[in-house]
């Protein structure tokens, strides 16, 4: 009897044992000899020279990390602005069409590529013979160049076509949340006189709160942590300024082989995206 | 029910036998990660692939030499490299079979598809007995880390017993010399000419350009022509390809002193080149810098007439747009502007030898018949590769080339920038000198910038 009773207690851990070992040794491990790198000058062959908080001073002086971590900042502004509007909107209106299994088809399909065919897509449509080329040709020569070599613009740009690779998913999810929802309130509050306005923000959205915030962490999570599309349109570019942190983490630790720099930088990255996480999921669910 | 069972089961079983795979082949002590140990079991069977074609090959030719020596089978050496990933198997077959048949060893290639994973697997097993015999770096400063370590062998002895006699120039051993010893072979060198598109040339009645002047007015007829004069290439790279040629154009002195840090950016010399080079930009003699593929495209499709890269991009203009060397494509070196000597400027490779490697001894004995001609001769043939004076060269197009590289009266040898200059600096440099190209900053304000930079890095 006490034999079995001690297997019950201990067998849900048990279950969950591989899971924490897996964590522990690729994911706790791998931060914390990052957070160690990072105090470190590291070419990855020479020896490694302590050099104690430089790396992070460094950093703070730098121009490319500070254009960087703006260009990061305008990602997840951007993302969580029109990542969640823009799918939400869509699936409002999805959800009320009566062909709504083509619209989503049609919308989901972008999600279906890897960020890495959607970016060369991108990249072949944004060249000189793509559309800016047709673009010229309806009386704007000015505009017939690289879009994606030009500083700063190329950031937009590729904000844009990320959302288009973005839109789907979130979409779908927006579009179960509002099917899931129990549909009495909605009715109570049409025999009220809600307007559909008042509906919405009132009632749908309220209703919706789980889904947004998913949806939410999702998109802040991946725009933090934005790569694929980048390397491939611009490889952070021209002149360092379409980097953002996770592509300046790559670029000082793989291609400039400084590994603390490089280190320090995702250091940086780590804290953002968990202290913004865990705020937000903190807050969300603060009245629940 | 029976089916989803056995289904299931067999589902199971496959997955168990997949992660036992998994662990089988991290064991050995390797320290490899495990994209890096999947690559390495691919190529392992790449490898032994090329090395079976390798076998048949080398039986033939033992049948068929003249000398009717047969090399005895000598073992096999491991060659990494980021550089092969693509290549396809009858080429690797052919050009390891004929390293085969002359030295008798199996080469078992190891090819990484991306250079940040081949790096790390580099940096994990490079002072390991396991470390491969042979291994391709970059030259200038990443190679000088590996020398200041100690973890590359010195090859002088092997250049002067063998690589020399093979025509293997001088220039090109001085690129991977430090403190007089030579640490790398080439695995490829690339001369820098500038291609031109022939239709269009002979279209406007241009001729290749003798002088500077004459360069300049080349550029002028096809502007005025709606042609598009040079392409410049968008990589964040490519920076300094005009900027070397440019200088060096000048005086190849004044390069050579911005690189080793004798010379500031700020000096009146550069500070006149690069106004030329503003003009060139304000004129519109070069496009702004664009995609690579844009560039390739729009010189094959004639809006674009010349464009500055490696020889072998011969190869490449007509594996991809079927244009001819000789007949739709030519090349020239960038004039003097005195009328001096013309400057090649040149990237070159290194092939290297592990010092932990267990393969190492048997490494060094592969090189001394790397150069052999009927070695070369393969390299030359599936990938435009020239590395010795020695290599048959059918295009009349690239014979000129290495005509001029051997014309030491009138062209000078250079190594490119991008291996000339301490790393830091370097990658500074080539950002302003994009955001230059891209018309964001001023001469002053570029050649400032990065003589402050140049002061931090050479400590004046």
């Amino acid at each position: 009897m006490t034999k079995s009773f001690s297997l019950k207690k201990y067998k849900d851990y048990l279950y969950i044992t591989p899971a924490v070992l897996f964590v522990t040794v690729f994911f706790i491990s791998s931060i914390l000899y990052a957070l160690r790198l990072s105090f470190f000058e590291w070419d990855g062959f020479s020896e490694m020279t302590f050099v104690g908080f430089d790396n992070y001073l460094k950093l703070f002086k730098d121009k490319n990390f500070l254009t960087s971590l703006m260009n990061t900042i305008i990602w997840v502004a951007s993302s969580l602005i029109l990542s969640l509007a823009l799918p939400l909107l869509f699936a409002i209106l999805i959800t009320k069409s009566s062909w709504s299994g083509g619209f989503k088809n049609i919308f989901y399909f972008p999600s279906a590529l890897s960020a890495t065919v959607g970016g060369l897509l991108m990249t072949s449509i944004l060249s000189i013979y793509g559309l800016p080329k047709i673009v010229g040709m309806l009386g704007r020569p000015d505009l017939v160049r690289d879009w994606l070599a030009i500083p700063y613009v190329n950031t937009f740009v590729m904000i844009v076509s990320g959302i288009w690779q973005g839109l789907g998913l979130n979409m779908l999810l927006f579009i179960s949340g509002i099917k899931s929802i129990d549909s009495s309130p909605i009715e109570a509050a049409q025999i009220e006189g809600a307007g559909t306005i008042q509906l919405y923000t009132k009632v749908i959205f309220p209703l919706m709160k789980n889904t947004i915030v998913v949806v939410l962490l999702m998109s802040l999570v991946n725009s933090f942590k934005v790569f694929d599309n980048i390397w491939i349109m611009t490889k952070g570019g021209p002149y360092r300024t379409s980097e953002t942190l996770a592509l300046t983490m790559y670029e000082e630790s793989f291609i400039r082989n400084d590994f603390g720099r490089g280190a320090a930088v995702a250091i940086v990255l780590t804290i953002i995206v968990v202290f913004v996480s865990y705020f937000n999921i903190r807050n969300s669910f603060k009245e629940d | 029910m029976k089916l989803k069972r056995i289904a299931a089961l067999l589902l199971s079983a496959a997955v168990a036998v997949g992660a036992l795979a998994g662990c089988g082949n991290s064991g050995g002590g390797s320290t490899q990660s495990s994209t890096t140990e999947d690559t390495s079991t691919d190529a392992e069977d790449t490898g032994s692939e090329a090395a079976d074609a390798g076998s048949e090959d080398a039986d033939a030719g033992e049948e068929s030499t003249d000398a009717g020596e047969a090399v005895a089978e000598a073992g096999t050496v491991e060659f990494w490299n980021d550089k092969m990933a693509n290549t396809e198997q009858t080429h690797l077959d052919a050009i390891f079979g004929e390293v085969k048949k002359v030295s008798g060893y199996t080469i078992d290639m190891v090819p990484y598809p991306d250079t940040a994973s081949y790096q790390t697997a580099m940096q994990q097993t490079i002072r390991d007995e396991k470390a491969p015999g042979l291994f391709t770096w970059w030259s200038g400063p990443q190679l000088q880390t590996l020398v200041e370590n100690g973890l590359v062998e010195d090859l002088t002895d092997v250049w002067n017993n063998y690589i020399f006699d093979e025509g293997v120039s001088q220039g090109v051993a001085d690129a991977f010399t430090f403190d007089g010893k030579v640490y790398a072979a080439p695995w490829s060198v690339l001369y820098n000419v500038v291609f031109y598109n022939k239709t269009v040339f002979e279209q406007y009645g241009i001729e290749e350009p003798e002088t500077f002047d004459d360069f300049l007015a080349v550029c002028e007829t096809l502007k005025s022509n709606g042609v598009t004069p040079i392409a410049l290439k968008s990589d964040s790279w490519a920076g300094f390809i005009w900027f070397q040629a440019l200088l060096a154009a000048k005086d190849v002195e004044l390069y050579k002193g911005v690189c080793d840090g004798s010379i500031k950016y700020t000096d009146p010399r550069i500070v006149e080149v690069m106004e030329i080079w503003k003009d060139m930009l304000d004129k519109d003699y070069f496009s702004l810098p664009i995609d690579w593929a844009d560039v390739r495209a729009g010189f094959s499709n004639g809006e674009v007439a010349m464009m500055l890269e490696p020889h072998v991009e011969f190869t490449g203009m007509r594996n991809d747009y079927g244009m001819v060397e000789g007949e739709d494509i030519d090349s020239f070196v960038v004039p003097s502007m005195d009328g001096g000597k013309r400057t090649i400027f040149f990237e070159a490779a290194p092939l290297c030898v592990a010092s932990a490697s267990g393969q190492k001894e048997d490494a060094l004995k592969v090189l001394e018949t790397w150069y052999k001609p009927d070695v070369q001769n393969a390299f030359h043939a599936q990938s435009g590769y020239t590395n010795t004076s020695q290599v048959e060269v059918e295009s009349v197009a690239v014979q000129k080339i290495l005509d001029e590289t051997a014309d030491a009266d009138n062209y000078q040898l250079v190594l490119r920038f991008y291996e000339s200059t301490p790393d830091k600096l370097r990658d500074f440099v080539l950002d302003e000198l994009m955001k230059f190209q891209l018309k964001n900053s001023t001469v002053e304000e570029m050649l400032n910038t990065i003589q402050a930079e140049a002061d931090a890095t050479f400590g004046n």
